[in-house]
């Protein structure tokens, strides 16, 4: 008997360690999602490319749900920040805390415990990685969404999930078409030296067609344009121009505002 | 290439005021300035991207270089009213074997690196160098300030380079390296306005510590000394988000 009770015992035990094994590799995959990432060294850091409007990052992950509602959360980088493939994962890059002279903010797609996936404003389109957000972020509610139809040529802003108001806009000629996909705003800039519009708010998204342009590595914008001719019209080399009423709302919207085109 | 020659191209630098002058005297203006690059002597690049931040923020990057003898990946610059930094990619200068053992220098590349970066902004100056191999030899990550490489011969390097300029605002070179009066190369300049305490309306940031500090160099953290970013309030931890404030910048987007 009691070598029964005996092996009964050790027969919960090894049941309790295999479970207790199972449990562990099951969660292998989630567990790390609540860790700390070990602290980068100098070295580590500094080989990480900038996650800025300038970069593009080679065999990056992406948004994985381009037409899904994004979180309301936005995102302030206060300092220079890696951004993991996954939770606890690989660094592939690093935010900084400035973008084009604007305050880094970038919008949560998802969240698991402390991390938080979020848009990022270099190439490709869509790219989108994680960052272990405590001590390095402050957060905010943004309350605002745009859509773009490409197709309609008007741009609808969204408070709380409420239109507030369609807008007319033109968009990117056929062999330079705006992007689709979830992309946001990542500047707000008064421009020092292009004269069509006094204001841009630069995207993250950039032109699939034009690789640079100008000398800037193919930001898509929304700005306006010295006439409203092109309003209605595929005219632009990418870039949604809107008028000056409407540029006045969407400077009114945080940075970080997703902006889905379709 | 021989002795002759290379007296006789020292002789026609000299005489083309070729010679280089330190890169840190040229007087910079108030706001922050960077470049990734510059050469002078038998290759001559001018300071590329050059950016200053006087007029608004200021962000530039280019892939190609004028100069055969050097290879890169990126080079990249940016500066506003009181940061700066420069990033230079898979970098390799290469002055020529046969110009290298002329001056006995050895007969490997002259300098190649993964990453050598410069920045400066309010708190403080810092560089740092990754994968670099001067002459072959391999240089370490984080040194500290104007950490000087006598290379016998003709060869003067200068590691972390920092200098004070008239106007009060401090120049950090990742690399400078001075061979005789031939050749004058820099590599990540970074110029700020460093030390002044107090902020100026700057927003909650913090300056990052962690990346490239270095041993023996204080990485003080003056409060409200936040970067050149504009916003109508720091937003906050669970606040609403905040309209921004647009920026003085310049960017050449898809029009």
């Amino acid at each position: 008997m009691a070598t029964t009770a005996s092996s009964r015992t050790v027969l919960s035990a090894l049941i309790g360690l295999v479970s207790l094994s199972l449990l562990t590799t099951g969660c292998s995959a989630e567990a790390p999602a609540q860790a700390a990432p070990a602290e980068l060294g100098t070295a580590e850091t500094a080989v990480l490319p900038d996650l800025n409007t300038f970069g593009k990052i080679e065999n990056a992950p992406l948004d994985p749900a381009p037409a899904a509602k994004a979180t309301t959360k936005v995102f302030k980088v206060t300092k220079e920040l890696p951004v993991y493939d996954k939770p606890g994962g690989k660094p592939f890059g690093k935010l900084p805390t400035v973008q084009v002279g604007s305050p880094t903010w970038v919008p949560a797609i998802a969240e698991q415990g402390d991390w938080a996936q979020v848009l990022l404003p270099a190439r490709p389109n869509g790219l989108a990685g994680w960052i272990h957000t405590p001590g390095a972020t402050e957060s905010a509610t943004n309350p605002y969404t745009v859509t773009v139809n490409l197709a309609g040529y008007t741009l609808e802003i969204f408070k709380d999930g409420k239109s507030q108001g369609t807008h007319k806009v033109g968009i990117g000629k056929a062999e330079f078409p705006t992007p689709k996909g979830r992309h946001y705003l990542m500047a707000s800039i008064e421009e020092t030296k292009n004269t069509y519009s006094k204001y841009v708010l630069p995207l993250s998204a950039h032109s699939d067609s034009h690789e640079t342009f100008g000398g800037g590595p193919g930001t898509v914008a929304l700005h306006t344009w010295p006439t409203n001719e092109h309003i209605g019209k595929s005219t632009s080399d990418g870039c949604i121009r809107v008028t000056p009423e409407t540029l006045t709302k969407l400077m009114d919207l945080p940075l970080g505002t997703v902006i889905s085109i379709t | 290439m021989s002795s002759k020659k290379i007296l006789g191209a020292l002789a026609a630098l000299a005489a083309a005021g070729l010679v280089a002058a330190p890169a840190a005297s040229a007087t910079p203006s108030v706001a922050g300035e960077a470049f990734a690059l510059s050469a002078k002597g038998l290759i001559n690049i001018d300071p590329l991207p050059q950016v200053n931040g006087k007029n608004g923020y200021d962000h530039k990057k280019v892939v190609e270089i004028p100069a055969k003898s050097v290879q890169v990946k990126a080079l990249e610059a940016e500066a506003g009213k009181h940061n700066a930094k420069a990033t230079v990619v898979n970098l390799s200068v290469d002055l020529g074997l046969d110009l290298l053992k002329e001056l006995k220098l050895g007969g490997s590349q002259l300098l190649n690196a993964q990453v050598i970066t410069a920045k400066c902004d309010k708190t403080g100056v810092s560089s740092s160098l990754v994968g670099a191999k001067l002459l072959g030899k391999p240089l370490d990550v984080a040194v500290p300030a104007n950490t000087g490489i006598e290379v016998p011969g003709l060869a003067k390097v200068m590691l972390n380079e920092q200098v004070k300029n008239k106007n009060g605002t401090t120049t950090v070179n990742a690399i400078s390296i001075k061979i005789s009066e031939l050749q004058k190369i820099t590599v990540a300049s970074a110029t700020c306005a460093a030390g002044k305490d107090g902020g100026d309306g700057g927003t909650s940031t913090t300056k990052p510590s962690t990346s490239t500090s270095k041993p023996g160099t204080p990485t003080s953290t003056s409060p409200g000394s936040g970067t050149s970013t504009t916003t109508a309030s720091s937003g906050g931890n669970g606040g609403v988000a905040p309209r921004p404030v647009p920026a003085p910048a310049q960017l050449d987007v898809t029009g």
